[in-house]
């Protein structure tokens, strides 16, 4: 099911990638999918994403970057989570991030020549953002709780940090990979607060305009 | 730790391989259509350029005014500045948040009701100055902020476990329908590193951030700035 999401993922990035007309410029689009590197409760799983970017120059640029994470419910939970839930009735704190928006600033002053059109850059972001989060009550157990239910979906301020590294092998399509780190403050059962700082590693084909 | 190798990752990732590599023999068809801006460094007394800047660090609590800062474990801000630049002046706008990981409420001792983690949220304009120091730019700058610290967990449980049961007064949080309550002060230094011929700098910055009704902070941040 997960290989197949990604195989698929994967098919149709590259056919938007291949297929959409495009000439060099200053508009970057990208699409690709993203995994959560970090989380000790719940498995990796496909999170396709889609951002925008305009550069001013070659060295900075702002962008724009929306990601959805879509749970998979009981298949979200890895093996320690089942073992926690299942056999010791304990409650680890399951509150996916389910969708995610980031506006930020690149800086891009790292660049190598590679043959005669290709060129790789190494570039920071910083910047803001917002994470919709559904707290898994199942998981939690406390399904019947309305005090626990009142705080299930929220939208969290977010501000995130990151490193990238993108490779453009002509003027219209690159590949770019991206490691951010993403803090936001989760409330659970209404009464308990708790930052997370969850780190995001994503490829993006990109096509420029 | 994993943060500061983290951190410390990306800005050697930065530094390295631009001084190894930015050698100026660039392939003008892959976008590189816009020119390239001035260097940092550069004497642009009398021109105007815009300037943008974001930064990673944190704010270190003085303990000065209140019980929140005993319980503030950790702290990471994020600072983002867009405005113009005029010679060696710049005025920018600022935003800032900082995600303050702080002590369960329940475990809280003091004077002031803290709901435990917290979010410090600040919007406002920073004034700098800058001048050259060998091969490093230098600055110094003054900011001032409208700050929320939002209340993050829910009201009434907040007023009737955390405020009335322990016997605390002065809250800090906003209540439900307040805006503001806050304001920020801050004050402090900068060494900016130009990356060769690229416009951007790699920023260490150290400073005072005074949050009324918070505390007094030393504010620690690494970044990158660039004109345009």
């Amino acid at each position: 099911m997960k290989s197949t999401r990604i195989i698929f993922g994967v098919v149709a990035s590259l056919g938007v990638a291949f297929t959409t007309p495009a000439k060099a410029g200053n508009i970057i689009l990208g699409i690709g999918n993203g995994v959560t590197a970090n989380d000790p409760f719940l498995r990796s799983f496909v999170a396709p994403e889609i951002s925008a970017e305009y550069r001013f120059n070659r060295f900075l640029g702002v962008s724009a970057l929306t990601a959805w994470r879509p749970s998979m419910g009981d298949a979200s939970r890895n093996a320690l989570s089942h073992q926690l839930v299942n056999e010791f009735k304990i409650s680890p704190d399951f509150s996916p991030v389910v969708f995610e928006g980031r506006i930020g600033v690149n800086f891009l002053p790292a660049q190598v020549q590679i043959g005669e059109h290709a060129k790789a850059r190494v570039g920071v972001q910083f910047g803001v953002g917002t994470a919709h989060t559904i707290d898994d009550l199942e998981a939690l157990q406390c399904e019947d709780d309305p005090q626990c239910s009142d705080t299930q979906k929220q939208w969290h301020l977010t501000a995130f940090y990151g490193l990238s590294g993108e490779v453009l092998w002509n003027e219209r399509y690159g590949m770019r990979i991206r490691m951010d780190r993403v803090r936001h403050i989760e409330t659970i059962d209404s009464t308990t607060l708790q930052m997370k700082t969850i780190q995001y590693v994503s490829a993006d084909f990109l096509l420029a305009f | 730790m994993q943060r500061t190798v983290f951190q410390l990752v990306i800005l050697t990732a930065i530094v390295i391989p631009t001084s190894a590599l930015a050698d100026g023999n660039e392939d003008p068809s892959v976008l590189t259509e816009t020119p390239t801006p001035a260097p940092e460094g550069e004497d642009t007394a009398g021109t105007e350029r815009w300037v943008a800047s974001g930064s990673i660090g944190r704010l270190w609590f003085t303990n000065s005014n209140t019980s929140f800062s005993n319980r503030a474990t950790e702290t990471t801000t994020v600072r983002l500045e867009v405005g113009r630049t005029i010679g060696r002046f710049s005025l920018a706008a600022l935003g800032q948040v900082s995600h303050v990981n702080g002590e369960y409420w329940l475990a809280q001792s003091g004077t002031q009701a803290t709901q435990g983690d917290s979010l410090i949220l600040q919007l406002g304009i920073s004034g700098r100055v800058r001048g050259n120091l060998g091969p490093l730019v230098g600055s110094v700058y003054a900011d001032i902020t409208a700050a929320r610290v939002p209340l993050l967990m829910d009201q009434d449980w907040y007023q009737q476990e955390v405020v009335e049961e322990s016997g605390m007064t002065f809250p800090m949080h906003e209540e439900r329908g307040q805006i503001l309550k806050h304001a920020g002060l801050g004050l402090g230094g900068a060494l900016s590193l130009p990356l060769f011929d690229t416009g951007v700098s790699a920023d260490a910055m150290v400073g005072v951030q005074w949050i009324t009704g918070v505390d007094l902070a030393v504010q620690t941040q690494l970044g990158m700035s660039a004109t345009f």
